[in-house]
């Protein structure tokens, strides 16, 4: 459903992703984990189309990205999403709804408790809030690939459940997952496969079994 | 999948902006304050505001284009929001097209404001309000188009300020937005086609107190034409991310052919000889003793001393057109005695009348365009449902018609307004007797202030614009034009009198 075949992207003269080759099969979840500026942030954005690589395949459910159709396929959670600060939750739900061409889907953003939140601009959101409304963009329109860049943060314990909970349906009803994240533990407790990556290179790539008994000190 | 997104993105453009208090005090406020510029800066003019319409609805249109819109569109991809739209499948143009739709009804809403606000500060009602909204809405197309273009190049908030404001000055000044076209050394007027004020001003002003938009035709054109290459080059330029490069890419070839059509459109425009808006007409038509010599057949006591009195230095045949429209009116000129027309018509200076040629009570000397034509075939045709033209007295029918001729050069409708005093002739002689005619109009002219010009409010009937300026103005005009019509009834002035040798052409000395 995924595949990035040798990407590579430099920027300001820098390789922040060097020559990494990752796939996520449908049904599958893969963590990209790595430090902050480990270049998983820049990976997803190629992956979505928002880059251009220097050098490089990919593929998103058998189209190039930043196509109409890849973009149609793609469902980006992005670290810092820019929102229509002056419109209501409600608003923007149904605005990004009708951009993908789909209807608003009443059920996702009563589970992401944005129906209380319906009339709030969104300038008046939590950071939570908001990262709850963007979370409901990214998946309402029931992408097959989705690509979550720190997902559960300003997420409180009650939230990240239900996040992992809608995760593990869009994995059961074959979507291919590729969630970035520094937190170990998120990527232990949602991930089938784990790849970590240090300044833009991939360092591993296994079975998240194998990852964790490779990386002593992890409870 | 992606049908009819165009919409809901315009709905969520218009609410974000009606939602944002700065957007409003900047788009609908500030308009407002720049009509009260206006109003005090003109307000002696003898029409209202009507004569600067095309300035301040272009200024108000250049403040939204060149700064609003694209303040919003940087500021929006600067927060990151455009580049979360770039997630979804629909094409980059509806994003564009959606933000200068948004802006167009925002634009209308302050364009609507203006005119009521100008409208209560005296502005006549629009003579042509189909025209006047085709040329508001191609005009803020245009302009809008420029500023999604330069919401495109400029990389953030400051520096839409600078690019905007490299538009907005020289529109000003050399656009004849704010500096009049008429007022510019002759070397300036072809950079005034680089870019589209000078077309938005001469369109807009046409169809406020011209002819209606049929007139500006190319004006029209040339407006259209820049306003699609702008958004052409938009769209060509775009950019979701704020860091993203200036580099179009392939795309960015067809830039080459859009740079050649603007070019090309500037050519055409300099070559064409367009018209310019005319300089507000604030001339005094003086006083009927400015125009009546001493004679055995007419009883004229200020005729021995005219407003601007032929001297030594002034030749017999200036005009006293010198004083500015708002002097206190004189004492009335005593009756003539009409019952002694040829001895009256003696007494009568002719030759000191604003000359036919010139911009105060011009009278055409050649046929109509085929434009004209129609245009006063229509008055003509609604002229004969008039009420105003035929109630009252014989005098104050004649004096209801001059009206149709006195309106339209205080507006400067140039060219319809040199016809219009030949169709109000042509009108008086097919309803009144030669020798009956001749006296009514003596009577006019020699009493500007007796009788009713209430009817300059009714011209609209017959797509003229109304009066609501002081009284006095079109007073003076219908006297000057009384005489006239008189001088050429009467076969003692045809056309304008040869001038002296190495005589220049007299003309006002205020505000033509």
């Amino acid at each position: 459903m995924i595949l990035i075949e040798g990407l590579t992207r430099s920027r300001d003269g820098r390789r922040v992703v060097d020559d990494v080759s990752i796939t996520a099969a449908a049904g599958e979840i893969v963590g990209l984990i790595g430090l902050n500026g480990a270049g998983k942030s820049s990976l997803l954005d190629c992956v979505a189309g928002l880059a251009r690589p220097q050098a490089g395949q990919i593929s998103v459910a058998g189209h190039p990205p930043g196509s109409p159709a890849a973009r149609r396929a793609t469902g980006l959670l992005m670290q810092q999403p820019g929102l229509p600060e002056r419109l209501r939750v409600a608003e923007t739900l149904q605005l990004f709804a009708v951009l993908h061409g789909v209807a608003p889907c009443a059920d996702l953003a009563s589970r992401l408790g944005l129906t209380a939140i319906a009339q709030q601009q969104v300038r008046r959101l939590s950071a939570g809030q908001r990262q709850r409304l963007a979370l409901a963009l990214a998946l309402q329109h029931r992408p097959v690939v989705i690509l979550l860049d720190e997902p559960a943060t300003a997420l409180d314990p009650a939230m990240r459940r239900d996040l992992a909970a809608i995760l593990a349906e869009r994995r059961e009803t074959g979507a291919a997952i590729l969630m970035a994240t520094h937190d170990r533990d998120e990527a232990a407790s949602l991930c089938d496969r784990l790849v970590l990556l240090d300044n833009g290179r991939l360092v591993a790539g296994a079975v998240l079994a194998d990852l964790l008994q490779e990386r002593p000190g992890h409870d | 999948m992606t049908e009819g997104p165009l919409w809901p993105l315009v709905r969520a453009n218009l609410l974000a902006s009606l939602r944002n208090p700065m957007a409003l005090i900047y788009g609908w406020l500030f308009p407002l304050l720049f009509l009260a510029g206006f109003a005090a800066l003109y307000g002696d003019d003898p029409v209202p505001l009507a004569l600067h319409a095309g300035q301040f609805f272009t200024i108000t249109i250049l403040g939204s284009a060149a700064f609003g819109l694209p303040t919003q569109m940087v500021s929006e991809r600067e927060s990151g929001l455009w580049r979360h739209y770039a997630l979804t499948p629909a094409p980059r143009w509806r994003f564009v097209v959606a933000l200068v739709l948004a802006r167009a009804a925002l634009l209308a809403g302050a364009l609507l404001l203006q005119h009521w606000a100008a409208r209560a500060l005296g502005m006549p009602p629009l003579p042509h309000p189909v025209s006047t909204v085709l040329a508001l809405a191609i005009a803020g197309l245009c302009f809008l188009c420029l500023g999604a273009l330069i919401g495109n190049l400029a990389p953030n908030v400051p520096a839409v300020q600078a690019l905007g404001q490299c538009i907005f000055l020289p529109m000003l000044i050399l656009g004849g937005v704010a500096v009049p076209l008429a007022s510019l050394p002759d070397w300036a007027l072809p950079w005034s086609n680089l870019l589209p004020g000078r077309h938005a001003v001469v369109a807009i002003q046409t169809a406020v107190t011209g002819t209606g938009t049929r007139a500006a035709g190319f004006e029209l054109l040339a407006l259209a034409g820049h306003g699609l290459l702008a958004l052409l080059a938009a769209v060509l330029l775009f950019r979701w991310e704020p860091a993203a490069p200036l580099r179009p890419g392939r795309r960015g070839l067809w830039l080459l052919p859009l740079i050649g059509l603007w070019l090309a459109l500037v050519v055409v425009a300099n070559v064409r000889q367009q018209p310019m808006p005319a300089a507000p007409d604030t001339a005094n038509a003086g006083q009927p003793a400015d125009y009546v010599r001493p004679a055995p057949g007419i009883t004229v006591a200020a005729a021995a001393a005219p407003a601007a009195a032929p001297s030594a230095a002034a030749p017999a045949a200036a005009s006293p057109l010198a004083a500015p429209i708002a002097a206190p009116p004189q004492p009335p000129v005593p009756a003539a005695a009409t019952d002694d027309l040829a001895a009256a018509l003696d007494g009568i200076a002719f030759e000191r009348l604003p000359p036919d040629s010139g911009l105060v009570a011009p009278i055409a000397n050649g046929p109509p365009d085929a434009v004209l034509e129609n245009a006063l075939a229509r008055i003509q045709r609604q002229l004969a449902d008039w009420p105003p033209a035929r109630s009252g007295s014989e005098e104050q029918q004649v004096r209801t018609l001059l009206l149709i001729a006195a309106v339209p050069d205080l507006l400067q409708m140039d060219p319809l307004e040199r016809h219009l005093p030949l169709l109000v002739e042509a009108q008086l002689q097919a309803r009144f007797a030669a020798p009956a005619l001749q006296r009514l109009l003596l009577a006019i002219a020699l009493h500007p202030d007796a009788g009713s010009v209430a009817a300059r409010a009714d011209l609209p009937a017959l797509g003229l614009p109304a009066h609501a300026g002081p009284e006095s103005a079109v007073r003076g005009r219908v006297m000057l034009y009384a005489f006239k019509l008189l001088g050429r009834l009467s076969g003692r002035r045809v056309g304008d009198p040869p001038l002296p040798n190495d005589q220049p052409e007299p003309e006002p000395a205020q505000g033509e």
